[in-house]
């Protein structure tokens, strides 16, 4: 028999003390570096970055099933608003998600969560461009894409594989 | 006890912990190099993706030539897949299971499914990829008939286009 006042103790121990974190987890948000001085957080903010290392349904940050960012070339640390992001699933569902000015896009799970493999594309207008590869597994796109490319990492989701024109005017 | 026996004893003992008293000792197979690139493209084409097998962490790693490369000259996505990484790959479908692959191969890949790689590629165990062949479906054939030392060139062909839905 536990006394009363032990279990008491335990009690308010187990009630002050922190939930345990994930230690890889933390190291991943750490890795990401702080806020750019200028970008709040919001829609706008990391871009390029690995969406779900923090946007997992793990913490206070909304939850994310696919998020990523697409730029207007492969090359050039321009963002593409206005994209249409083609998500289509294992099941044969498909979603459509627009970027922001950031060239951010976010699909939350209530709304889309996809069974992989998953097949993307990128629209504006008439033009069409579709990822060789399929997701297999992991929802942020910067987890293989991201510059520089190396042998580990396919270069930044672009839309354009040559410079070209691109009209971002309703953007700030 | 003599002090001269002991050593061969030791000896002894270690020999049967590492073989196993009750399995006979593996048959001494290569891995089926014959038609390897086709199957290491099917495989590449279905599971290496750079989310997936194609990390360089995996117990099966896998280099293909949209995902994962070998040199750092390479970028996913720049170039065909090299003979050094289908080596690569053969090493890491082989070396899975070692003795179990030995006696697969060196049984005409009887029984295919007794590999971890097998049951995983068709869904027959738990598998966070699903399951990327589909059984009896032409990825199946690619796999088991490499495993019988008779890889169909067609069916892994076949498996390597991987359809938009």
């Amino acid at each position: 028999m536990i006394p009363q006042t032990a279990r008491l103790g335990v009690a308010a121990l187990l009630a002050f003390t922190p939930a345990c974190d994930d230690p890889l987890r933390e190291r991943a948000i750490e890795a990401l570096g702080p806020e750019v001085a200028g970008v709040p957080r919001g829609p706008l903010h990391r871009r390029g970055q690995p969406c779900l290392t923090c946007h997992d349904g793990s913490s206070e940050a909304r939850a994310f099933s696919v998020a990523g960012t697409v730029y207007v070339t492969a090359d050039a640390p321009d963002p593409a608003p206005g994209v249409l992001v083609e998500l289509i699933d294992a099941d044969r569902r498909a979603f459509r998600v627009a970027t922001n000015c950031a060239g951010n896009f976010f699909v939350e799970p209530a709304d889309f969560a996809p069974r992989y493999p998953v097949f993307v594309a990128l629209e504006l207008g008439s033009y069409r461009v579709e990822m060789d590869t399929p997701v297999q597994r992991d929802g942020s796109c910067a987890s293989c894409h991201g510059e520089p490319a190396s042998r580990s990492k396919a270069g930044q989701v672009y839309l354009y594989a040559t410079p070209r024109s691109f009209d971002a005017s309703g953007c700030p | 006890m003599r002090r001269g026996r002991l050593p061969g004893l030791v000896a002894a003992l270690a020999l049967a912990a590492c073989s196993g008293a009750d399995a006979p000792p593996p048959p001494s197979v290569t891995p089926p190099s014959a038609g390897w690139e086709d199957v290491s493209e099917m495989l590449g084409a279905r599971c290496a993706s750079l989310d997936c097998h194609g990390q360089p962490g995996r117990p099966l790693r896998l280099y293909h030539r949209a995902g994962l490369r070998l040199a750092d000259v390479d970028v996913p996505g720049g170039g065909a897949t090299t003979a050094d990484e289908h080596a690569a790959n053969l090493r890491a479908a082989a070396g899975l299971e070692p003795e179990l692959f030995a006696r697969v191969v060196g049984e005409g890949g009887l029984r295919a499914e007794r590999l971890t790689l097998v049951r995983k590629a068709l869904g027959l165990e738990g598998h966070k990829g699903g399951a990327p062949l589909a059984p009896g479906g032409s990825g199946d054939v690619c796999l088991r008939s490499w495993l019988a030392a008779a890889t169909d060139d067609a069916a892994c062909a076949s498996a390597a286009e991987v359809e938009r839905p």
